[in-house]
Order: structure tokens, then sequence, then C-alpha cells
């Protein structure tokens, strides 16, 4: 059809317009595609990624190693095991290396870069994310323990994507390395640290239901106990220590009824031997107290076997495990991820649905302004459906090529979206059907379905109202000029705006998605920084330490507390989460709600934390799960406490210890100002307040990128729609700008009438935008974070607001300045052009 | 039988005490391949009457049929197809369409027809064959109008409506365009309504109908008919 050849003419002819539009769409859908592909990338690489390093169903910790039989009786469970030892060793500066052997089976290095084949006994391989955090390159020497060894292979696991010292913890730390060696570099370095070895197992069910086989391990490893012998925890030994010197007393002191008794017997029987053995009563006493002897001999054995029965200390082997679907470490990085998917959608719909009412704008003024060729054709006898296919071919095309530019540069940026503090092979590239359809079928049916719609509502007047463009000059828009009773200009401003009212929503609308989206990326910077500063503020304790069960004595300085490991199912991560219930002493010094907290064993306290991950409200039943025991644990939420990092509850530890029917002293960690001298053995866990909350700031430094993203992206959108929009608006007002320019009104004038409304409109997108967009951040930020194990509150700087007022301004002063030399090219001779 | 025939036709515009009668019953015939000039003041309902005919406007009683084709009743789909097979307009303003070459200008119209006339003799008839490649913004009013004739008779049309063809015209192309109406309907049959002020044209048609406020004023053959050529003003 000759008068599609229109078509590529009508594009040139409005380049700047469909360029403008083109590129919102290029941007729009690139960062939806790319945020929206990193959910799909990130699961089909890690797939990839465990069925190549095999990785674990699950892991468990014990206190001892298992003896042979247990293997072997584990092994008939269907179940593989690897023994995945590792010791972590203080590097200074906060660094901590923690040291393995090569995996030779389960949780296997993947070799991203350098050597193969297993290190020699001067070389390691180092992980992924720790050298380029920390500028460490292949073939440097990293020196452990005073020695040198060669970096010969930059590696990662897939038992630390999430790469955090303990899976409770929140956020990774850019000093923690994961080292893999040779047995003989193990063995040799384990030497001086023997005391710090944890006896880690992963394992893989060979067969059959993985969460099956998993429960049957974890029933035989719960029944699993400690040697007395063999039993290191300096708490444990003194209680039985306690126990070994009352049963000495004990015996003592039947030993020494025995040895009375036989005392008797014995001086009895001297006594009735000097007195000729005459004395029957002597030698009846005699008698008597050989058999007090031989009944205490015979009390004591039975007495000695039941105290023996009665404090048998059976101290369990087992101190964690985990199935891999439950382990942070192994699925965060897909579950971090799942959350952008939906995002993006959303965004993409957004942007999708205004692309489309811009383009229904252009095609609906271009139809205007087209009338008298439109009618010209009619009467030639063009049918609807023919002319219909003209002015939807450009906008089509228009949105294709934007989809498809955009699509492909989402697909191009997607590894560069990907959580940057996880560790993970090289990106697999994924190009799902659903997001290439989202992507480039979905705007171009939406831009079609509205221009179908606006162009068919155009073409429906007859011929001659088509070609005498009567619409355009109803006696409606005449008539409100006419009857304004104020000033000319604000009344045919105000005429003006009517006019254009369809093209003014959709500017507001445009106005307030750049503006939503520009406080995305404020709320997701300030959110991060104020969570930071909020954690610097809310933890008063320097150090923290965990332990395996409380010391001998509490070091000078350090104030006790108790620390229950749980978790709880978390509708917004869809998982458990970890969770700690922590019991505090009422006069503690490093939590300032602790006096309040009640001493009712029942009741807990969430901390706000908590609250925004869980959504909980006094009165609430709050149901734990204990993992290790396998058992659900309830309490009533009493009230709410300020803390921030991790996701903690507050008990009063003496209602804590009554709860977990711990002795009264009982506590198993210790909060300090100052370091301290703590046995290794003793000690499961050591945080510093430093490590969390440079761990809080660097997510803060890591989503800078992101947020320039962000902020781009919604700056080019704003502008972009006000000069799509306000030049449309213009060109259809042309023959109406010319009149008045050839009757004596100045540009000044002519701005006040034309562009001045838009001012409002910027004004509402504003007023509306801005509390909009704080309201969504409130429920968008937390939900974005779900996986994080924390909670983290939507943040606004005030600071932002003037931030993004400002950019706002600039973004419309820029835009307002272009339109004015728009105007300012519209001469007076275009009236004279349009004598029709 | 006669080609156009409209009888009694009435048309008002407005409505209340804005209304006003337009056309107040209009009857007239026009016989295949004769040239009918339609004159008479402005506001005395001519343009009206042709864009009737067209199936441009609908009328509010009477009857107009074109070829044996009922107008009265007809929907815009139907008016469409009406037109696409038996009309070509010729406007006062030409019409092209602006982005569209002179030749495609042409072959838009060729391609409604079923039995399209060749674009090369049609460019050559209207003396455009050194500007076809040109927009219409490129050439002068008069190549503009040529082209527009061209792109009437490119459908090879039974009829062709012309609105004030000259009235946009200098005094030469004027003529020129008298002349290539003259040839097209000469040379093709074609039948032709042409709506104008220019009261010398009356000369050169063979049917003259005067309309005046409405009604035919006055509807005669004209047996002293003059070429294009021979016509001045």
């Amino acid at each position: 059809m000759i008068i599609l050849k229109r078509a590529s003419r009508m594009f040139m002819k409005n380049f700047f317009k469909y360029l403008g539009v083109i590129l919102i769409i290029i941007f729009g859908m690139a960062v939806v595609i790319g945020y929206g592909n990193t959910s799909f990338s990130a699961k089909e690489t890690i797939d990839r990624y465990w069925e190549e390093t095999n990785v674990e169903d699950g892991e468990f910790s014990l206190y001892v190693k298992l003896t042979e039989d247990d293997k072997k009786n584990i092994s008939d469970l269907g179940i593989s095991l690897q023994d995945t030892f590792y010791f972590d060793i203080d590097a200074g500066d906060s660094f901590t290396y923690r040291i393995f052997k090569s995996r030779k089976n389960i949780n296997k290095e993947k070799i991203i870069e350098g050597k193969t084949s297993l290190p020699a006994d001067n070389e390691i391989r180092l992980e992924r994310v720790f050298m380029e955090e920390n500028d460490v390159l292949l073939n440097d020497d990293l020196t452990i323990d005073d020695k040198d060894y060669n970096i010969v292979s930059k590696v990662v696991v897939p038992d630390y994507e999430h790469r955090v010292a303990e899976i409770s913890n929140v956020g990774t730390d850019e000093r923690f390395a994961l080292i893999f060696v040779n047995d003989n570099v193990y063995d040799e370095l384990l030497i001086s640290h023997k005391d710090d070895e944890v006896y880690n197992y992963t394992y893989t069910v060979d067969k059959g239901d993985a969460d099956e086989a998993s429960d049957d391990l974890y029933k035989y490893l719960k029944d699993l106990s400690v040697e007395e012998s063999r039993i290191e925890d300096t708490y444990v030994l003194s209680e039985l220590k306690e126990r070994d010197d009352d049963k000495k007393e004990l015996d003592d002191a039947f030993d020494d009824i025995k040895k009375g008794a036989q005392d008797i017997a014995d001086g009895t029987e001297n006594v009735n031997k000097a007195l000729g053995g005459q004395i029957k009563e002597l030698t009846e006493l005699g008698k008597g107290a050989e058999k007090i002897a031989d009944g205490t001999s015979k009390l004591h054995k039975n007495v000695s076997e039941a105290i023996d029965e009665l404090t048998e200390y059976k101290y369990p082997a087992l101190y964690r495990f985990n199935k891999a679907k439950d382990n942070t470490r192994v699925v965060d990085f897909v579950d971090a991820h799942k959350m952008y998917y939906a995002m993006s959608l959303f965004l993409g719909l957004l942007i999708a649905i205004l692309i489309s009412y811009i383009m229904s704008v252009f095609s609906a003024g271009l139809i205007d302004n087209d009338s008298k060729t439109i009618g010209t054709l009619y009467a030639m006898g063009y049918r609807k459906s023919e002319l219909m296919k003209l002015y939807l071919l450009v906008p089509t095309i228009a949105v294709t090529a934007g989809s498809v530019i955009g699509t492909a540069f989402g697909f191009k940026m997607t590894d560069s979206l990907i959580a940057a503090n996880y560790s993970h092979p090289d990106m697999i590239h994924t190009y799902p059907a659903v997001l290439i359809a989202y992507g480039i079928v979905m705007p171009i049916i939406i831009t079609i379905a509205i221009n179908c719609f606006t162009i068919n509502k155009k073409l429906s007047r007859t011929a001659l109202e088509i070609l005498q463009n009567r619409k355009e000059f109803t006696t409606k828009h005449s008539e409100q000029v006419r009857t304004k009773e104020k000033e000319f200009i604000p009344s045919f401003r105000s005429s003006q705006t009517k006019k254009e009212v369809k093209s003014h929503l959709i500017l507001l609308f445009g106005m307030i998605l750049a503006i939503l989206i520009m406080t995305l990326g404020m709320a997701l910077y300030g959110s991060m920084i104020h969570y930071a500063d909020s954690i610097a503020d809310d933890t008063k304790f320097e150090h923290m330490y965990v332990l395996c069960d409380p010391l001998e004595k509490v070091p000078e300085g350090a104030e006790r507390s108790l620390t229950v490991s749980l978790s709880m199912y978390c509708d917004m991560a869809g998982s458990e989460l970890p969770v700690v219930i922590e019991g505090v002493e009422k006069n503690s010094k490093y939590f300032d709600f602790a006096g309040k907290l009640s001493e009712d064993k029942n009741l807990i306290y969430a901390s706000d934390s908590a609250i925004i991950k869980y959504g909980c409200k006094k009165g609430d039943k709050l149901i734990f799960t204990d993992q290790l025991n396998k058992k659900d644990i309830v309490f009533t939420m009493e009230g709410d406490v300020s803390y921030k990092n991790g996701i903690f509850f507050f008990m009063d530890i003496d209602a804590m210890r009554e709860y977990f029917e711990l002795p009264e002293d009982y506590y198993n960690t210790l909060l300090s100002d100052n370091e301290l001298d703590i046995d290794h053995n003793m000690m499961i866990s050591h945080t510093t307040k430093k490590s969390i909350v440079d761990t809080a700031e660097s997510w803060a430094i890591e989503t800078k990128g992101t947020i320039g993203a962000f902020l781009v992206m919604s700056i080019v959108i704003f502008v972009l729609v006000i000069c799509i929009l306000v030049k449309n608006m213009l060109e259809r007002s042309i023959y109406q700008i010319s009149l008045l320019r050839l009757i004596g009104f100045r540009t000044a004038e002519l701005n006040k009438v034309y562009l001045n409304s838009t001012v409002f409109t910027a004004i509402l997108a504003g007023v509306i935008g801005m509390p909009l967009g704080k309201v969504l951040m409130d429920y968008l930020v937390p939900v974005m974070n779900g996986s994080m194990k924390s909670g983290m509150r939507s943040y606004i700087y005030p600071s932002a607001y003037l931030i993004m007022s400002a950019l706002l301004i600039i973004s419309y002063l820029a835009s307002y300045l272009m339109m004015q030399r728009k105007i300012s090219a519209i001469s007076a001779n275009e009236v004279l052009k349009d004598r029709e | 039988m006669s080609y156009i025939e409209v009888k009694d036709v009435k048309k008002s515009f407005g409505s209340g005490d804005s209304r006003s009668s337009v056309l107040k019953g209009v009857s007239l015939t026009v016989d295949k391949g004769e040239m009918c000039g339609i004159f008479g003041p402005s506001g005395s309902g001519k343009s009206t009457l042709l864009n009737m005919v067209g199936g441009l406007e609908g009328y509010d009683s009477g009857s107009i049929s074109v070829n044996g084709i009922s107008l009265t009743g007809m929907s815009n789909k139907e008016a469409v197809e009406y037109r696409r097979s038996n009309l070509s307009f010729i406007f006062q303003f030409y019409n092209l369409v602006p982005d569209l070459t002179i030749r495609e200008n042409i072959r838009a119209a060729q391609y409604l027809a079923k039995n399209p006339l060749p674009i090369d003799e049609l460019i050559d008839v209207v003396g455009l064959t050194e500007h076809q490649n040109k927009y219409p913004s490129q050439v002068s009013g008069g190549q503009q109008q040529r082209c527009a004739i061209a792109r009437a008779i490119a459908k090879n049309p039974n009829v062709m409506l012309c609105d004030e063809p000259t009235g946009a015209l200098d005094y030469a192309s004027s003529k020129i365009v008298l002349e290539l109406l003259e040839n097209v309907n000469r040379k093709y049959g074609t039948t032709m309504l042409i709506v104008t002020h220019n009261e010398a044209i009356r000369y050169m048609v063979d049917h003259i109908i005067k309309v005046h406020d409405g009604l035919i004023a006055e509807d005669i053959i004209n047996t002293e008919k003059k070429s294009a050529k021979e016509i001045d003003w």
C-alpha cells in the first residue's frame, strides 16, 4: 500500500519526538529486563554450578569427629559424607582466613581462573570475591602464619555463595577469606590451630527423598554423644569434676563407715580374745559389725551404681545441622534475586503504559494535524482499516525498536546488576522467553491496543468532519475563553489546559513515574546509610562472644547474656530465616531497655528489625523453630525494643533461663567494650561492632551504582516526557501561536499561555509523587530486602527531598528552556501557510 | 436514464433557533459523461450538494442515486466503498498528501482502483514528468492541482467531483487545469460535477446548474459549448 510509504517520512518528520520515546523505552526496558533477568540468570547459573560442583544436601557440625562405625552407619542410610573441616586464622587488621582442604567430592571448588590441578605445598586456592574486593591477583603471595603461599587459582564454592562466617550473620565481610589447600598444608597449618578446628561435615543423599534421608541422618546424629574423655568444654568439665568430687566424698563416707564397722568387729574380736572368748555378746557384736561392713560395701556398690546411672553425663555431639534448602549460605543468592523479578515486572508495566499513552497522544495529534490528508484519503475511498494501519505503523515501529534495543541492553547489563556481594561463577547469559515477551511483545501489544482505541475514535468521524477538522474548533472551547471574566492570558491558558487535559494527565503520570523511580533510588541509598547509622547507635558493645557454655570465671568488664539461635518462617522472604533470642541482664549497660523487660518466662520483646520482617505486634503468638531439636517454641510478644542488627528478640535473662530450664547463672554470651582473652575451645563466634557497621556501610557503597542508574533513568524520563508531550501540544497549537504572534503577542506572553500550565502539572506531580513515593518505598524497601537476615525500614533523608526537588527543578527548567525555543521558532508566517 | 439523479433533497444545519436550511428541495439530473457546472454565490449550498453526491454528507430528505446506487441511508462504511469504486475528488486546495511525492500521490489513488490508468501516461497527460519525484511543497499551486487531477483520474472513476478546482490558482494555471479537465472528460468519458464561482467556466460545460438560496435557480443544457482554451475572464 503506497500510503504506508508515508510512515517512514512521518517518522523522520517527527524524528526527535519518536527518538525521545524510543530513549524512554530503551532506558526503561533495559533496567526492567536487566533486573528481571538477574533472577533467571542467577537460577540458571546456580543450577548448573550446583550440578558441576555436586552441591551438598546439607551439612552438620559436631563437637567430635565421627568414628568409622558412625560413618558406616550413616553410609547405610544412603548418604555420602565428606569431611569439610576448617579452622579460622586471625590474620590481623580484622582479616579472617578460613582454611579448608581442597574438596574431593561435595561442594567442590569451581576454578574461575588459574591452575586446575590440586595446589602444591606452597600454593593455595582463594575465593573470588575476597580477591576482587581486596585487589588480590593470581600469582600474588598470601601470608598465612608467617609463611607465603602462592595464589594459583581463583575459586568459588557452592556452600559459600553468601560468604558469611556464620549462617546467622547478617552481611558479608570483605575481609573474610576462604582458602583451599592440599591435605599436607592443611595438616601443617592445623598444628598451631588444633583447638580451632571445626568438625564440619557435608553430605549428599545418594537416592530417595533428600528431606527424608536428612531427617534420618539428623535422628542418628542427635543420639550421638561425646565420650567424657573427649570433652573439652571447661564448663562441662567443671560440672563433671564437681560430680566426681561429690562421688568421691560419698565413696569416702562409705569407706569410713565400712572401715569403722570393720574396726568395731576387729576391736570386739580382740577384746573377746583377751577375755578368753567367753563373752557371747561380744562375739555377736563383732559379727554384727562385720555384717555392717559387708552391708555397707553392698550399699556402697549399689548407691555408686545408682549415682553413676543418675549422674551419667550425655554430652550431645551435634551442635549444628542444616539442610541445604534452609542454609542461607547456599540458597540466598537465588532467593535474593527473586524479588527483582516481581519489582521489574511492575516497573515495566508502568513504563509500557506511559509509553502507550504518549504514543496515543502522538497519534491523536498527528491525526488532528493530518486531518486534511485523512479526509482526502477517505474521500478518495480509503477504508478506515487502511488508514489505521498507517497511523499504527509508526508508533508500533518506534515501540518495537525501543523495546528490542532496550531488551537487548537489559540482557547485556544483567551481569552488572547481579548483587555484588555474592560469590558465584561467571553468570550464564539467559534469554527467557517470558522476559522477551515482556520486554518486546507486551509494550507493542499495549501500544497497539491503546492506539487502536484512540485512532479508531479519531477516524470514526465522517470524512467531511475529518476533512474540515471540525472537532478542533468546537464552540465549547471558544466559549470558555470568551466567558471568563478574568484577564485574557490566565483565561486562555486555562482554556488551553482544558483542551489538552489528556496530554496533561499523561504528563502528570510520566512525571510521577519519574519521581517514583528517583524516590526508589533515594530510598534504597538512604535506607542503607540509615541502617548502618542505626546499627552503630544501637550496638553499644564493641565485642560479642557467643560461647559453647559459661566460662569458669566471667572476665572482668564483660557482661553476661544468653543467646539462643532459632529460626522463624518469614512471608516476606518466603523461607525460614535465622533469628536470635537474647536474654539480657536487668542492669545491662549495653541494652538500655533491659530494665523494662518482663520477668514472665513466656513473654518476649521484638526488636524493630524483627517487627519489619514479621510485622508482629503486642499480644501475637510468635512461633520459633528449634532446627537442631526439631521442635517449635511459642512466646507471646509483650512489646518492642530498638535494635536494628539481625533479627533479634529479647527476654529478661532469668526468665529465659527459666523457660529453657537452664541453671540460674547460666549464660553463653559475653559482651564487652574491650577484646577478651577467651579460649577458642569455648568460643562459637566473635563479632565486633566494627565488622557489623562496616558490613552495613559496604552495602550502601555497593548500591551506589544502582542508585545512579535510577537517578539517571528518572531524570531522562522526566525531561523526555516533558519535551515530547509539550512539543506535541505546541505542534497542535502552531496555528494559534502563529496567529497570536501575528496580532502582536510577545514570546513571553506566549510562554505564559502555552508553557506555564506545565508548571502546575510539575508541582502537582511533586506534591503527589513524593508522598506516594514515600508510601510505596515503605512497602517496597523491606520487600526488596526480603531475604536479608535483618529488617530494613525505608528511610529517605530530608536532604534527599531537597536533592530530588533540586534535580526535578533543574530538569524542568532545562525542558522549559527547550520548549521556549520551540515557541520562539514558531513564526507569524505559519498562519499564512494554512490559509484554508 | 440519468447517471446522477438528485430528487427533492433538503438539508439543514444546526438546531433550534440557529437551524438554517442550506438546501430546500433540490432536484437535478446529470447524464453519463456529462461535464456539469454548478454555480452560485457563497453559502448558496453548492458545495453541500457536491459533498452529498460524494457521500461525504448526508441529507435530511429526498434521494440521490449515482450510477443506480442509492445514497439514501448509506452508512459510513458503505459510503467509503461507494467512493472507492466510483468517485474521485478534486479540491480547491489540492489536498495532496504532503509527505508523498507527486508520483506517489497518484499511485495512492491507483492502489484503490480495479482498473487503474497507467501512471506514466497520466503524469505525461498532466505535464508533471519532470516533477514526478518532487514533494507537493516543492511545486507550484498549479502543478499541485494538476497532480490532484492526475490522482483523480488514476482511479479511472465514473464520476469526478471538483470543488472550486481553480479557486486557488492564477489565470494561467487555471486555464491549464480547465484544459486538463476537459481533456479527461473527453478522453475517458468521465462524468464531472464542477462547483465553481468562476462564471466563465459555464461556457465550457455541457450542463449548467445555478444554485441560489438552497434552490435550483437555473438548470440548462449548454448548447453553445466552448473549449477551455476559448473561454476567458
